[in-house]
C-alpha cells in the first residue's frame, strides 16, 4: 500500500470517511503522525453550542428528531471524526432507545458524556453510564430498591457492557443488582443515590465478598481478564476485522491494563498494529448505515456546505432538508441513531445487508443523484468543467467520480458500469452520464465496504 | 390436503408464468418449467401449507398472559401485578387470559387457536439474546449459524426457483430463516419492493455481473431483492384486505404477509415479530397494550385469511423468548424467567389449552419450568403440519405434541 492508501483507509475505520481533502491534509503528517492528530482531537477547536438551539426552532422542548438532526450535523461536519466515531461506539455498546427515555435531551446528555470520556478510563465511563439518567431509565435501575432488586440494568451490566455471556452466574446478577439498588434519579435534576433505598448488606460477587456497592461492582468488573477481552475485542472489531487472533487481543488486553483502563491507549495501538494495515483488513468491512451515508455525504461536500449554513441565524430548508433526508435514510437502512434495536445495539457486518436494507441503499443513490430532488446541488457539483475538464470521455468521468467517493470497483464493475452508460446515456448530457454513474456506483457490491 | 386441488393450482400458475413472456427472468421460466413438468408427469403436487411465525421479542409475561387466576400464589407473589378474578377472561374454572387478550377468546371457542402451556428448554437460558437464538435456531447447546426455519427450507426443491420461498417481514433477518443454502428476502414493505423493478433492475442486475468472493453476499442480497421485487410486481394483484386491520406496525406487518397469501407467491415460511416485552418495570400497562395489539393484529389477519378463504392452507405460531420471573420485583415489573406459553392458530389444531399449567408450588430458581420443550412444538409444526422430516432439521428427535388434528401426508 502506499502512504495515501494507508491514510485512507486510517480515514475510513477511524475517521468519517477519507474524503479527498481530509487524505491531503492528514497525508502530511504520515501515517502515525495521523493516527496522533486523530486521537489527539481536543487541539482542535470545535463549537456546536448554538446548534440544538437553532434545530429546535420555535419548539418549546427538545424532541427526537431535533436529537438526531443534531448528531447527524455534527457527524456531516466535524474535524475531530474518530471523536464522533467513538461516540458511535459508546451509543451502540451502551445501546439506549430513546422509545424508553420520555425526554430528548437526556438522550443528548448521554451522548455528550459519550463523547467527554470518549478515548478516557472505562472505569469513569463505567461510572458515568452508571449514573447516567437515560440509562437509569432505559434499564429501570431508577426503580431499583432494597428488598426487591430489578436486575435489569446489573444483568445487562455483566452481559453486555463488561464481562460477556458465560463468564458469570445467575447469582452474579442478583448480587449485583442488590449493590446497585438505590441508584435513582431526582426528578429533574439526575442522579441520586437514595441510602434508604439501598441495600448495605452482605454480596458474594466473582468470589468474593463484601458489603458492595455499584461503585465497588464497577471497581471488580474493570479489573477482571474477561472485562479486559470483552472490551479489547470488540473495539478491535469496531475498528480493524471479526475474529481476531488471540496474541492481537492478548496485546490489547496488556495495554488496557498497564495504561489503568485507558481506551485510548487501546485505540491508538490498533491503529498502529500491522493487523490493522494488513490485507485481512482493508477494505474488508461492510460500511454501516452511518458509513454509507456519512461518508458518502461527506465526501461529496456536503458537509462543508452544512458549516457555511451554520453560519445564517435560521438553517436555511435545504441544509434541514439533507439531516432529514440522511437520518430517513439510515433508519431505513436500518440503523436509526438513539434508537438501536435493543440493549444489544445494533449487528454489524454482513448482517447490515440484507434485500430490505440494499434496497434502501439503492433508494438513497437515486435520490442522491437525482437532479430534480435533493441531488440538484450534487449533479450540478459533479458536472461543473472546474470538476472535470469538458473533454473527457466517460471513463476518465467515472474514475473521477470514484475519487471523490473513495470507491474502489473492481475492472469488471468498471466496465459493466461503462457499458450501462453507453447504451442507455450514450448521447445524453454529461449531467446526466453525471447522475446515472453516481447512482451505479453508489449501489455497485464494492462501495457497501470499507 | 387435495392433491388435485394443488395440481389445478399449480397448472394455473405455470400459465401465467408461461403468459408473462421471454422477457421473464431466469427464475420465473425455471418455476413454471418445472411446475408444467410435475403437472404434466402426474406426480404427487407439493405439500402447499403455509407457516406464519410471529416472534414476540423481550419476554413476554406468560403468566399473565395465560392465568391460573384462583391460586392463592399467584395473587402472593404478584401483589400489585396480579389481574384481578374479576377481571380475567376465564377459559376454564382454573385458568383464564389477561383482558387484554380477549380477542382470542372467539377464536378459541370457534376450535382454531392453541394455548400450548409451560414451554421452554433445559438449563434456561435468562439473556435476551442467546435465548432468542436458542429459540431460533433450535439448539441449546452451541451457537449455531442456521435457524430450524432456513433447515427447513432447505429441504425443498422449490426452495432454488422460488425466491420468495420464505419471507422476513422488516428489515432485520433472523437467524431463524438462514439455511445452509436458501436465505430469504427482508421486505419492510411491499410498496417499496416494487419500485426495484423494470430499467433500474436491469441496469442492477448488469453492475453485479461480476465475480468476485469478498463482495459475493452483497451481490446475492441485491440480486435476491431483485427476483423478489420483480416476482412481487408480478404477482401481487389488487388484493383489498375485506377487514379493518389495527393501525399498529405489527397488524400491518400481517396485512402485508395477507397480501401475499393471497397472491400465491408460493411461500411457505413467513417470519414477523413485535418487541417491547421486556416489562422490568411499571409493566401492568404496557403489558396490557402489548397484549392487545396481539391479540387484535392476530385476530384481523386471521379474519382476512377466512375471508380470502386461505386459512386452511395457513397456521400461525407465536413464541417469546422466556417468560418472566413469578414474584414480580420492587417496582412493579418482571425480570427475566423461564418456561411460557405458546400459541398457535389453524383450522386444523387441537384448540384451547394445551399440557399443563406450570406449578407455581415447584419453581426453579423462582421460575415456572417447563414440561413441553419448544422442539416438540417445531417437530409437530414441520412433520405434522409441513410433511417434513423433524429429524433431519432439528437434529434430533422430539416427541411431537398433538398440535396438528389433520397430520400432513408425507411425500
Amino acid at each position: 500500500m502506499t502512504e495515501r492508501e494507508r491514510i485512507a483507509h486510517l480515514l475510513r475505520r477511524a475517521g468519517l470517511g477519507a474524503s479527498k481533502g481530509e487524505v491531503d491534509y492528514y497525508l502530511r503528517l504520515g501515517y502515525r503522525g495521523a493516527v496522533e492528530a486523530l486521537l489527539d482531537y481536543e487541539k482542535i477547536p470545535e463549537d456546536y453550542t448554538d446548534l440544538l438551539r437553532r434545530l429546535q426552532g420555535d419548539s418549546p422542548q427538545v424532541r427526537p428528531p431535533h436529537a438526531k438532526m443534531w448528531w447527524i450535523f455534527r457527524l456531516l461536519t466535524t474535524r475531530r471524526p474518530l471523536q464522533e466515531r467513538m461516540v458511535l461506539f459508546w451509543h451502540n455498546h451502551f445501546a439506549t432507545s430513546a422509545s424508553k427515555v420520555p425526554r430528548a435531551e437526556l438522550m443528548i446528555l448521554q451522548n455528550e458524556t459519550f463523547r467527554r470520556l470518549a478515548l478516557g478510563s472505562f472505569r469513569d465511563m463505567l461510572l458515568a453510564v452508571s449514573r447516567d439518567p437515560a440509562m437509569l431509565l432505559w434499564l429501570d435501575n431508577h426503580l431499583n430498591r432494597k428488598g426487591k432488586p430489578n436486575e435489569n440494568y446489573a444483568r445487562e451490566l455483566l452481559e453486555l457492557f463488561t464481562m460477556g455471556i458465560g463468564n458469570y452466574t445467575e447469582q452474579d446478577v442478583k448480587e449485583a443488582a442488590r449493590a446497585f439498588t438505590g441508584w435513582t434519579l431526582r426528578p429533574r435534576a439526575g442522579f441520586q443515590f437514595v441510602p434508604a433505598q439501598h441495600d448495605d448488606g452482605e454480596k458474594v460477587f466473582l468470589g468474593q465478598r463484601g458489603n458492595f456497592d455499584g461503585t465497588d461492582i464497577i471497581d471488580i468488573l474493570v479489573k477482571h481478564p474477561k472485562t479486559a477481552e470483552y472490551i479489547c475485542t470488540k473495539l478491535f472489531r469496531f475498528f480493524a476485522y471479526d475474529n481476531p487472533e488471540p496474541a492481537v487481543i492478548r496485546a490489547l488486553t496488556r495495554t488496557y491494563f498497564d495504561s489503568g483502563y485507558h481506551i485510548g491507549a487501546v485505540v491508538k495501538q490498533i491503529l498502529l498494529s500491522e493487523a490493522f494495515l494488513s490485507s485481512r483488513a482493508v477494505r474488508s468491512m461492510v460500511k454501516c448505515p452511518m458509513d454509507f451515508v456519512v461518508g458518502t455525504l461527506r465526501c461529496l461536500g456536503v458537509g462543508q456546505w452544512l458549516l457555511t449554513a451554520l453560519q445564517a441565524e435560521t438553517l436555511p430548508q435545504p441544509a434541514l432538508a439533507i439531516l432529514r433526508f440522511a437520518d430517513q435514510s439510515m433508519q431505513r437502512m436500518e440503523m436509526s441513531l438513539f434508537y438501536p434495536p435493543s440493549v444489544k445495539g445494533w449487528d454489524w457486518g454482513t448482517a447490515w445487508i440484507n434485500s430490505a436494507t440494499m434496497t434502501e441503499r439503492i433508494r438513497f443513490a437515486d435520490t442522491l443523484a437525482d437532479p430534480r430532488t435533493l441531488g440538484r446541488g450534487i449533479v450540478a457539483l459533479l458536472s461543473n468543467p472546474s470538476f472535470v475538464p469538458a473533454d473527457v470521455d466517460n471513463e476518465q468521468l467515472l474514475n473521477r467520480l470514484c475519487e471523490v467517493l473513495d470507491a474502489s470497483l473492481s475492472t469488471q464493475t468498471q466496465q459493466n458500469v461503462l457499458k450501462i452508460v453507453r447504451t442507455t446515456a450514450g448521447s445524453a448530457d454529461r449531467s446526466t452520464k453525471m447522475s446515472l454513474m453516481l447512482r451505479l456506483v453508489c449501489a455497485s457490491a464494492e462501495y457497501q465496504f470499507m | 390436503m387435495n392433491p388435485k386441488l394443488s395440481r389445478r393450482d399449480l397448472l394455473r400458475q405455470g400459465a401465467t408464468f408461461i403468459a408473462i413472456g421471454v422477457a421473464a427472468p431466469g427464475w420465473l421460466a425455471r418455476l413454471a418449467t418445472a411446475d408444467t413438468q410435475r403437472a404434466h408427469k402426474g406426480q404427487r403436487a407439493p405439500n402447499d401449507r403455509i407457516l406464519v411465525v410471529v416472534q414476540l421479542s423481550g419476554g413476554n409475561d406468560g403468566l399473565n398472559t395465560v392465568i391460573p387466576y384462583t391460586e392463592a400464589l399467584y395473587k402472593q407473589l404478584r401483589p400489585t401485578l396480579a389481574i384481578p378474578e374479576s377481571e380475567v377472561v376465564p377459559l376454564n374454572e382454573r385458568i383464564g387470559l389477561h383482558p387484554a387478550f380477549v380477542k382470542v377468546k372467539p377464536l378459541i371457542e370457534a376450535g382454531q387457536f392453541a394455548i400450548i402451556q409451560g414451554v421452554g428448554y433445559p438449563n434456561p437460558n435468562r439473556s435476551h439474546f442467546r435465548s432468542m437464538e436458542i429459540w431460533q435456531t433450535a439448539n441449546p447447546d452451541k451457537v449455531e449459524g442456521t435457524g430450524w426455519l432456513g433447515r427447513y427450507l432447505d429441504t425443498l426443491p422449490e426452495s432454488e426457483r422460488n425466491p420468495l420461498i420464505g419471507i422476513a417481514l422488516g428489515r432485520e433477518n433472523p437467524v431463524a430463516m438462514n439455511g445452509q443454502k436458501v436465505s430469504v428476502p427482508c421486505v419492510a414493505s411491499l410498496e417499496d419492493f416494487k419500485l426495484l423493478a423494470g430499467e433500474e433492475a436491469e441496469a442492477l442486475r448488469a453492475v453485479y455481473a461480476i465475480q468476485e468472493q469478498k463482495t459475493a453476499p452483497v451481490r446475492t442480497a441485491t440480486l435476491k431483492a431483485l427476483d423478489a421485487a420483480e416476482m412481487i410486481r408480478a404477482k401481487l394483484g389488487q388484493y383489498r384486505s375485506a377487514v379493518e386491520y389495527p393501525r399498529t406496525p405489527f397488524a400491518q406487518a400481517l396485512q402485508q404477509i395477507a397480501q401475499l397469501i393471497a397472491a400465491n407467491t408460493g411461500t411457505r415460511v413467513f417470519y414477523c415479530s413485535t418487541g417491547g416485552f421486556d416489562t422490568h418495570a411499571q409493566q401492568a400497562r404496557t403489558h396490557a397494550t402489548l397484549l392487545q395489539n396481539v391479540a387484535e393484529g392476530l385476530s384481523a389477519f386471521w379474519a382476512d385469511l377466512q375471508a380470502m378463504g386461505k386459512a386452511d392452507k395457513v397456521l400461525v405460531l407465536a413464541f417469546s423468548e422466556f417468560g418472566r420471573r413469578v414474584a414480580e420485583n420492587g417496582s412493579a415489573g418482571t425480570d427475566h424467567g423461564a418456561a411460557a406459553p405458546m400459541f398457535a392458530i389453524g383450522k386444523k389444531i387441537q384448540a384451547g389449552l394445551l399440557g399443563e399449567h406450570p406449578s407455581l408450588q415447584n419453581l426453579q430458581d423462582g421460575d415456572l419450568r417447563y414440561h413441553i420443550d419448544f422442539r416438540s412444538v417445531y417437530a409437530a409444526v414441520l412433520e405434522d403440519w409441513l410433511g417434513a422430516d423433524s429429524q433431519a432439521v432439528l437434529g434430533g428427535k422430539f416427541n411431537r405434541v398433538s398440535l396438528i388434528l389433520s397430520p400432513a401426508t408425507l411425500p
